[in-house]
């Protein structure tokens, strides 16, 4: 049970972290295209 | 082309050369373990190979906000690949969450497959793919001694966690209903039956 609670863990930290990931770069290119 | 053009077009070259400058410097002097893509050298560290400042705190921030500065510099690489190497590091930092049953998770074959599942979820986020995030890693890790065959269902599911967490995400953002329709990070459009 342990095991696959750290596997959960892991899955959670990598979509959070695609999330954030995803919304920078938007959030850049919005800014880029923005002040030019 | 008309003064105001040109003035726009300077300003978006300059802020793409700031971009790229930033990401080029972030990685050279904070965390050179983030030169190149991760993939091939997660191959290497599955293997049994140490490669030097692969696993690190350092690498895992330059990989995020270089990686993010430089695809928004409109250089030509993705996202999507080196979330491979994001989702190891990040496999390997759960680990040392300050929980008490995972302290005994902390041996070298289970950081291993912990790595494995971590890059099947970050391959299966950018995606939108579990299975195709289980089967690259698999394809990936396959010379390695400690594969078996239990690992590819925990992959599995840790993979379609990521995928769920971030359509989820991704939803509330974008302030939609909650549908299992938003996922991955690279869309190729809706494909519409054709008559025949």
């Amino acid at each position: 049970m342990e095991v696959w609670a750290s596997f959960t863990l892991v899955g959670f930290a990598a979509g959070f972290v695609a999330f954030i990931m995803d919304f920078l770069v938007d959030k850049l290119i919005l800014l880029k295209w923005s002040a030019s | 082309m008309s003064t105001s053009m040109n003035k726009a077009l300077l300003i978006f070259l300059m802020l793409s050369s700031l971009f790229a400058g930033i990401a080029s410097l972030l990685t050279v002097y904070v965390g050179p373990g983030a030169i190149a893509s991760g993939t091939p050298e997660l191959m290497a560290y599955l293997n049994g190979i140490d490669y030097p400042k692969f696993i690190s705190l350092k690498t895992l921030f330059v990989k995020v906000f270089g990686l993010s500065l430089a695809v928004s510099a409109g250089l030509c690489i993705g996202k999507e690949g080196p979330l491979a190497h994001i989702g190891a590091i990040l496999g390997h930092g759960v680990l040392y969450l300050p929980i008490n049953f995972l302290k005994k998770f902390r041996t070298e074959t289970f950081k291993r497959e912990i790595a494995c599942a971590g890059a099947a979820a970050g391959v299966s986020a950018a995606f939108g793919s579990p299975i195709g995030g289980s089967l690259f890693i698999y394809e990936v890790s396959r010379p390695s001694t400690f594969w078996s065959f239990e690992l590819m269902w925990k992959i599995f599911f840790c993979s379609s966690i990521s995928t769920f967490v971030l359509n989820i995400l991704s939803c509330l953002r974008k302030g939609e209903d909650v549908s299992i329709t938003n996922a991955g990070l690279i869309k190729f459009g809706s494909y519409d039956s054709q008559p025949y």
